[in-house]
């Protein structure tokens, strides 16, 4: 049988189209008011090579899928590695920021890590299909093996640094897509803390939407004594030998299951507790009235600045933005162009500022607005304190009009 | 058509959109001759429309000339052979001839990259733009880089052109003088794209107009057009804003890599003029001859015209002020005048010398007030060194 080759022609003609589509979105991103970046930064150290470009793009890492599993009906778990053959390293607990293009917007979604944590070659991030969500579900339906995406983090406080002498005992509070982040501290700490023990209390919909089934129940059995598994669904879908518990984790199921825990409150070291809003709510006022004292208390929560360019004043006109750094004299005077946020017109203009997740969600970004209004895409990770204290996040702040910023 | 008028009662983005498409069609509108505007028309379309300089991509231009090859390796050309005997002697090692360990930094206003006196402050205050002193220095810097990034892109341009000049030209001698101007465009894209990576750390897009001649001269086949193109167009236009900068700059790492490259340019235009002179007064017909003086004309203009700086607008104008407005601030820089002096005293008479500043053409140089420039020197009359001791006694 013959190969089926692309005849020179063909080529041409393939490269022509190429060529019109690029001219088409050209000419479209001019109309929309997005021309190209008008330069690009240069780094030195990088032999010359373009360093991250200025303007939307935050320098994000590209990663390609290497391996897909479906872990549920809704939910997939990508493994990712560097086609360049970095490594990733990361603290169970840490989040990712995934950034993908939609019909020109750019989307930014944190996603925890669920794989062994440390410095390795493989990330797994696990994703439950949100319904009508427009990243869960083209993470969990199009994205196929050795597609590329772009990628930023490690992120977060919600971490755990192992330690292989430690020996504590936590308890791990999950609901629904929250179990990732758990998971990955289920891995590698029952992998590198020899002497840790922990209790997961897992909630779920229903058996069949249990992510990470199986996978833990393996871990308990091979870590004999050492994973206290209790998952919990809201209804057993007629498995009348469903071993777990049922109900919902509000406050009276999760009162029972804290009372059931295989130790006293006294001898735990840590509650982790991640999930929806009402499970969260609801593990915090327990535990207040348990008097757990609140550095043993962490939690994270997955609801972010979801929709871009909400911040009511973005988008109008260039602003000037003084940026000062503590304990230099001299400001920097950035202009943050129509549409940019704070981080995205200072990195544009050259000038470095601390970010990480760039959607809200970590804090990293945190400055103080000395002059002059910040308006943000909410909600986000500021809590009500920070916000009376006039500080602002830049990766999802915009300037209202002139102001000036301090850095730490 | 009062295009201000009509844009104003548009939303910001597009009307700075409108007032480029405007741009982009008065160029073209602008040129009379049929030829001229077939050469011209189609780069223009992928330049100032398509933006092909800033898609992100490497830019494909399809090459139509034809190498030209002679198998008696005749010695035709004696100018040509000393011009190759003094580029032989003239190579430098830009690691070693230039001092990199000068530590450059872009805002200190000790050592100005250009002196305030390029920008007229007070006339951008009075047009409502007030920048504080940090501001001016940061806005030196753009121009700076602007500028730079500029000339990389340019040497980009020379150092293919002149590969392809070297296929093309039929004198052996040509050929062989064109061997070191390949090696010297090269070098020139090294210096310069080295200077803006390890000393000012950004590189501004192509601009769009340059774009287009670049385009122009890499897609006309015809040899005699990429040679005045490329030898005496941008070259004239590279030696001009060259020397602009070598005057004004307090930096000396940037002085003397410009001092290095003129050096460089002053043999090209002057290769450029010989090869020219012969071909243009002897082999050309009357009506090719005429096609070739319009052309120069339209791009003359579209040199004198067009280098607007929009990447630096948007960088910090954009939504601040409209594009009107900006080309005006261009237009009146104490630095780009001196800058299009320069260059056009050093144009125009090449041009002449070549041949195609005839009395036909001579009332269209006066219309837009370039005639000024006619009795300069061309650049065969002309060494490196008077080049750079006319800009030394004028700085
Ligand atoms: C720090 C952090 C870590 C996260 N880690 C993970 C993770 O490991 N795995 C994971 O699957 N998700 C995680 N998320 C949530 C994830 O970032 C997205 O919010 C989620 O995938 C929905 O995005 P979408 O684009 O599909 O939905 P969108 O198109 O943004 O929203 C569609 C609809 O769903 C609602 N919605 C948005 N987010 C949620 C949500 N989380 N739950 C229920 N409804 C929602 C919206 O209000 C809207 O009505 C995390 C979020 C944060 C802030
Ligand atoms: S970078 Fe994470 S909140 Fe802004
Ligand atoms: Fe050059
Ligand atoms: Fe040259």
């Amino acid at each position: 049988m013959l190969p089926l080759r692309l005849q020179p022609s063909d080529r041409r003609l393939g490269e022509t189209l190429q060529q019109l589509g690029r001219d088409l979105r050209t000419v479209f991103d001019g109309w929309r008011g997005r021309p190209a970046a008008p330069f690009t930064l240069r780094d030195a150290r990088a032999g010359g090579r373009p360093a991250p470009a200025p303007g939307p793009d935050l320098g994000a890492r590209e990663v390609e899928v290497v391996e897909r599993i479906q872990e549920c009906a809704d939910a997939v778990t990508l493994v990712l590695a560097d086609p360049r053959g970095g490594a990733f390293e990361y603290a169970p607990g840490a989040f990712f920021t995934l950034l993908l293009e939609e019909g020109g917007e750019e989307l930014r979604r944190a996603y925890s890590a669920s794989s062994i944590a440390g410095r390795v070659d493989r990330l797994a991030l696990t994703i439950k299909r949100v319904d009508g969500g427009r990243v869960s579900t083209y993470l969990n339906d199009q994205v196929k093996v050795g597609d590329r995406l772009r990628l930023l983090g490690p992120s977060g406080a919600f971490t755990i640094t192992p330690e292989a002498a430690a020996a504590r005992r936590l308890v791990l509070i999950g609901g629904g897509s929250g179990i990732t982040p758990l998971m990955a501290m289920i891995r590698t700490l029952l992998e590198v803390e020899a002497a840790t023990e922990l209790a997961l209390i897992y909630g779920s919909r229903a058996p069949s939407a249990i992510i990470f089934g199986e996978a833990l129940a393996e871990l308990a059995a091979r870590h004999a004594g050492r994973l206290h598994l209790r998952l919990v669904v809201d209804d057993a879908e007629g498995e009348a030998a469903w071993p777990g518990g049922i109900g919902r984790l509000d406050r009276e199921g999760l009162g029972r299951e804290l009372a059931a825990l295989p130790w006293p409150k006294e001898q735990v070291d840590g509650f982790y507790v991640c999930g929806p809003e009402p499970m969260i709510e609801a593990a915090r006022a327990l535990l207040r009235d348990l008097e757990v004292p609140e550095e043993r208390r962490h939690e994270e929560r997955f609801t972010a600045p979801q929709r871009r360019a909400q911040a009511p004043t973005r988008a109008r006109a260039a602003a000037p933005v003084k940026i000062r750094r503590r304990g230099q004299a001299e400001a920097a005077t950035v202009i943050v162009g129509p549409g940019a946020t704070l981080l995205e017109g200072a990195r544009a203009a050259g000038q470095a500022l601390p970010f990480s997740c760039a959607m809200g969600g970590c804090g990293a970004c945190k400055v103080k607005v000395i002059a002059g209004e910040v308006a943000m895409d909410e909600p986000n990770c500021l809590s009500a304190e920070e916000r009376a204290a006039g500080y602002a996040l830049t990766c999802c702040g915009a300037p209202v009009g002139p102001c000036e910023i301090e850095v730490a | 058509m009062d295009i201000a008028r009509l844009t104003n009662l548009l939303p910001q983005r597009l009307r700075s959109q409108v007032d480029a498409y405007f741009e982009a069609v008065s160029v073209l509108a602008e040129i009379r001759d049929p030829k001229v505007l077939r050469s011209l028309g189609p780069s223009g379309l992928r330049g100032l429309i398509l933006h092909r300089g800033k898609q992100g991509v490497p830019t494909k231009i399809q090459a139509t000339h034809r190498a030209h090859f002679d198998w008696t390796y005749p010695a035709d050309n004696a100018e040509m052979a000393e011009l190759y005997r003094r580029a032989k002697q003239g190579q430098w090692d830009a690691d070693t001839a230039l001092d990199w360990s000068t530590d450059v930094d872009p805002l200190n206003p000790e050592v100005p990259l250009l002196p305030a006196s390029f920008v007229d402050f007070d006339d951008l205050a009075n047009r409502g733009i007030r920048l504080s002193g940090a501001d001016q220095q940061r806005f030196l810097y753009a121009i700076t880089a602007w500028m730079l990034s500029q000339f990389l892109h340019g040497e980009q341009g020379a150092l293919f052109a002149a590969a392809q000049v070297t296929e093309a030209v039929q004198f052996f001698d040509g050929k062989l003088y064109g061997a070191t101007q390949v090696m010297d465009e090269g070098r020139h894209v090294e210096v310069f794209s080295r200077y803006l990576d390890d000393k000012l750390g950004r590189l501004y897009q192509i601009n769009d107009n340059l774009y287009v001649i670049i385009d122009a001269l890499m897609s006309d086949g015809r040899w005699d057009m990429k040679f005045l193109g490329m030898q005496i167009m941008v070259e004239g236009l590279a030696l001009g804003a060259f020397g602009t900068l070598y005057r004004q700059t307090s930096e000396p790492l940037l002085k003397s890599l410009l001092r290095n490259v003129i050096q460089d340019e002053a043999r090209h235009v002057h290769y450029g003029v010989l090869a020219l002179r012969e071909h243009i007064t002897k082999e050309l017909s009357e009506r090719e001859r005429q096609e070739r003086e319009n052309w120069a004309f339209e791009v003359a203009l579209l040199m004198r015209n067009r280098f607007m700086a929009y990447e630096v607008y948007e960088e910090w104008f954009e939504g601040t002020i409209s594009r009107a407005t900006w080309r005006e601030i261009v237009t009146s820089l104490p630095g780009m005048r001196e800058f299009r002096q320069v260059m056009f005293s050093r144009l125009v008479p090449n041009l002449r010398a070549i041949g195609l500043l005839s009395p036909r053409i001579l009332p269209h140089y006066d219309r837009v007030g370039l005639l000024q420039y006619m009795d300069g020197a061309a650049a065969d009359e002309l060494t490196a060194e008077g080049m750079l001791a006319d800009l030394d006694r004028a700085a």
